[in-house]
């Protein structure tokens, strides 16, 4: 349906499809953490984070918008050349989009690995439109993009084009480039600028609630996720800071030990209390990178399962289910139960 | 991707005698203009190749009869296969509008399609008279005696429906000149690139253990495929119970060419049966008991990513996970508008289990109780069955 282009296949806004996607796409120590605020606090307990990704999900036609907020035009300037924008050429590639539209601008931070540092030397000369086009066209990047094909949803791309009715997504990244904080929405001309700021942290907060007022009241549905850097690195770093804290204080107190003198026992009383304050952090910051454990886990498991064909497991289950002859009864309370509800419309991703 | 279904033709012996006709091959008793179609996999499907060829009939100094295709203008010989006269007739596919003809071995099930290319329709039927006669065909009306039955020479089982369905050939067959195949050709390049990756590669086996595509039960199928992009055809494909990976992979393409019919929900209104959703039979509740069974959880690990660990809780998780759900919907949705039949041959259902939620579930029981009659058949050698 995206005729030269290749297909694009849909994706999840998802923190972990999102991840592997970054991961995949060769760039390391980056992961993406869903928001529930716009707290900067939220955003501090997280840090580096490099950069917004903002998702819309809105009905077209609900409410008589086409999802364009209209009154803010965007300021294509040449003190913009700086950031790295592209043009949304087509919709499915949203994601890797607003991922790269992030990645790409903060590349003196993360690697990025062969891939993306090729695409970005390649592209950097061109102007939006070409680039978003030639995004659209890297077979590699389309590659990782499309890993995330479920087995069953290349039947509904092609049979049913996206219609009035259909979802429809769209994305913004917030990226800070040359310490100023810069919207990038690919539907635009050129990159938006929000003004200087020493810390966006703090003001993209208010950039994101001004944005979502702009949209009409039948918005029900977003998403903001977070480019960060690698939880479980950072963690890791802090905890090795800990432990030689803990292991200097250990000698301190055993020295302050033979000592013997009164002045000292008061002393190695403080380091002791020092080191109980430091193990109890050091505690902390293991359960994280348990949490984080868990979470990569969790990512593991739902994307195997995103990926996976689920026709041969279907077709065992029901095997089972005859092997105890409880098919029947279930097909009738099925039956039943399609009966006291509405059609349901063909499922649409 | 589409390929020859002929590349390794068994050798036969034998001398070839019949007609010549003038024309440009150098020794060749018969040549015409003709395109080429492909079997896509293991697919019951077929795909024209749109360039431009020609078929001939020649015999080599080893005094055996070759029938051969190559390009028009190329000089290198595509498809040579050694044929036993009387073995082999051309004949008209006749649920094609179009000028598509198939070359049948009476020793065997298979096939060779080819579109005619010759500027003049009109001379067809003659034209596949004398081919027929060069191959030894002893028939002297042509191909129409046989169109109404012309699949008594299989080998295998031919349920009665399962011909008709397998009797009608792509309405994208019906073009006549090779523009229209171009296109489409082309057409089928663009969506097997768009499906070349490798998800659903993921090396999924099935363990059914079937043999034939059982007959009967057939009668919902042909009202709902009407509107389909592209038919399957021929009935020798798709009969092992096994599923895999590639094959999986072919289906992909297939199905990529699939296009639900406008109409088929007023189809399904009129069926007596109200259509279910897979969702509503697998639910967790329903699945318990087959869940708490180890021996029957030992057939589910397999059907799972490799990357869930095998145990009961992971496939709890599984069967509660909406990634599960959704491909319960998107399954559902796929099997009430009756375009999954070359999908479920592929796990030795018939192809009518593709046409409802319904008809599929019953397809699978049916299959089950078949296996179990024919097992505990060979075990007492009585003589049981099932239907």
């Amino acid at each position: 349906m995206s005729g030269e282009h290749g297909n694009w296949c849909l994706i999840e806004s998802d923190p972990g499809v999102f991840t592997e996607l970054i991961h995949n796409m060769g760039a390391r120590n980056v992961q993406v953490e869903e928001l529930y605020d716009l707290d900067p606090s939220t955003l501090r307990e997280i840090e580096p984070v490099y950069g917004l990704i903002f998702l819309f999900k809105w009905q077209s036609g609900s409410g008589g918008s086409s999802g364009e907020p209209g009154p803010r035009a965007a300021e294509p300037s040449g003190a913009s050349d700086h950031v790295y924008f592209a043009q949304q050429i087509i919709q499915n590639a949203c994601a890797t989009q607003a991922i790269l539209a992030v990645l790409l601008n903060r590349s003196g931070e993360i690697e990025l690995g062969e891939m993306l540092e090729n695409f970005r030397s390649f592209s950097a000369d061109l102007p939006p439109d070409m680039r978003g086009l030639a995004m659209t066209n890297s077979d590699c990047i389309r590659d990782v993009h499309n890993s995330f094909v479920r087995p069953e949803s290349f039947i509904s791309d092609e049979r049913r084009p996206a219609t009035e009715n259909d979802d429809v997504f769209h994305f913004i990244s917030y990226v800070p480039v040359g310490g100023r904080l810069y919207e990038l929405d690919g539907l635009k001309p050129g990159p938006i600028d929000h003004g200087a700021t020493d810390d966006w942290l703090e003001t993209v907060g208010g950039v994101i609630q001004k944005r979502m007022s702009e949209y009409s009241q039948s918005e029900i549905r977003f998403n903001l996720m977070a480019v960060i850097g690698d939880r479980r690195k950072i963690l890791g770093e802090r905890i090795s800071v800990v432990d030689a804290d803990i292991s200097r204080l250990t000698v301190r107190l055993e020295a302050l030990r033979l000592d013997g003198g009164e002045a000292s026992q008061a002393e190695a009383t403080r380091v002791e209390s020092q080191i109980g304050k430091l193990s109890s952090e050091r505690t902390g910051l293991e359960c994280m990178v348990e949490r984080e454990n868990g979470k990569f886990a969790r990512y593991r498991f739902d994307n195997a399962l995103r990926k996976h064909n689920f026709i041969p497991l279907v077709y065992q289950l029901v095997r089972g289910l005859v092997e105890k002859n409880t098919l029947r009864p279930a097909m009738e309370r099925a039956a039943d139960a399609a009966k006291t509800r509405p059609r349901r419309a063909p499922p649409s991703w | 991707m589409a390929t020859p279904l002929f590349s390794q033709q068994p050798r036969r012996g034998g001398a070839g005698h019949g007609g010549a006709a003038g024309g440009s091959i150098p020794g060749a008793l018969i040549e015409f203009k003709a395109g080429r179609l492909f079997r896509d996999g293991q697919t019951n499907w077929v795909r024209p190749d749109p360039r431009r060829g020609v078929c001939f009939a020649r015999k080599e100094d080893d005094g055996l009869l070759r029938f051969c295709w190559k390009e028009r203008q190329a000089s290198a010989v595509e498809e040579e296969l050694i044929v036993f006269p009387g073995d082999v007739y051309l004949e008209k596919v006749q649920q094609s509008g179009g000028r598509v003809y198939v070359l049948k071995f009476t020793s065997s099930s298979q096939r060779m399609f080819f579109w005619l290319q010759e500027a003049d329709s009109d001379g067809d039927r003659n034209l596949i008279y004398r081919v027929n006669t060069v191959l030894g065909d002893g028939t002297s009306g042509g191909d129409d005696d046989e169109e109404d039955e012309d699949d008594d020479e299989d080998d295998d089982e031919e349920a009665n429906e399962e011909r008709q369905a397998s009797d009608r050939l792509p309405p994208l067959l019906q073009r006549r000149d090779s523009r229209e195949a171009e296109v489409l050709s082309r057409h089928r390049e663009q969506s097997a690139l768009a499906h070349e990756n490798p998800a659903l590669d993921g090396g999924v086996q099935l363990s059914a253990q079937v043999g034939g595509v059982p007959g009967g039960g057939m009668r919902r199928r042909t009202q709902q495929r009407s509107g389909g992009d592209v038919e399957p055809m021929g009935g020798a494909g798709g009969r092992a119970g096994s599923f895999n990976s590639s094959q999986l992979g072919s289906l992909r393409q297939l199905l990529s060419s699939i296009r639900v019919p406008d109409d088929y929900r007023s189809a399904q209104q009129s069926e007596g049966e109200g259509p279910i959703s897979l969702s509503d039979v697998l639910t967790p509740g329903n699945l318990r008991a087959v869940l708490d069974d180890q021996q029957l959880r030992g057939a589910l690990f397999p059907t799972l990513p490799d990357e869930i660990p095998h145990t009961q809780q992971a496939l709890d998780e599984v069967i509660r996970s909406p990634q599960f759900q959704q491909a319960l919907d998107s399954l559902s949705y796929v099997l009430e508008s009756g375009q999954m039949a070359p999908l479920v041959t592929q796990l030795g259902l018939e192809p009518s289990a593709g046409t409802s939620v319904h008809a599929f579930l019953a397809a699978i029981e049916r299959q089950l109780h078949k296996e179990k009659a024919s097992s505990a058949r060979s075990a007492n050698d009585g003589d049981t069955p099932m239907e």
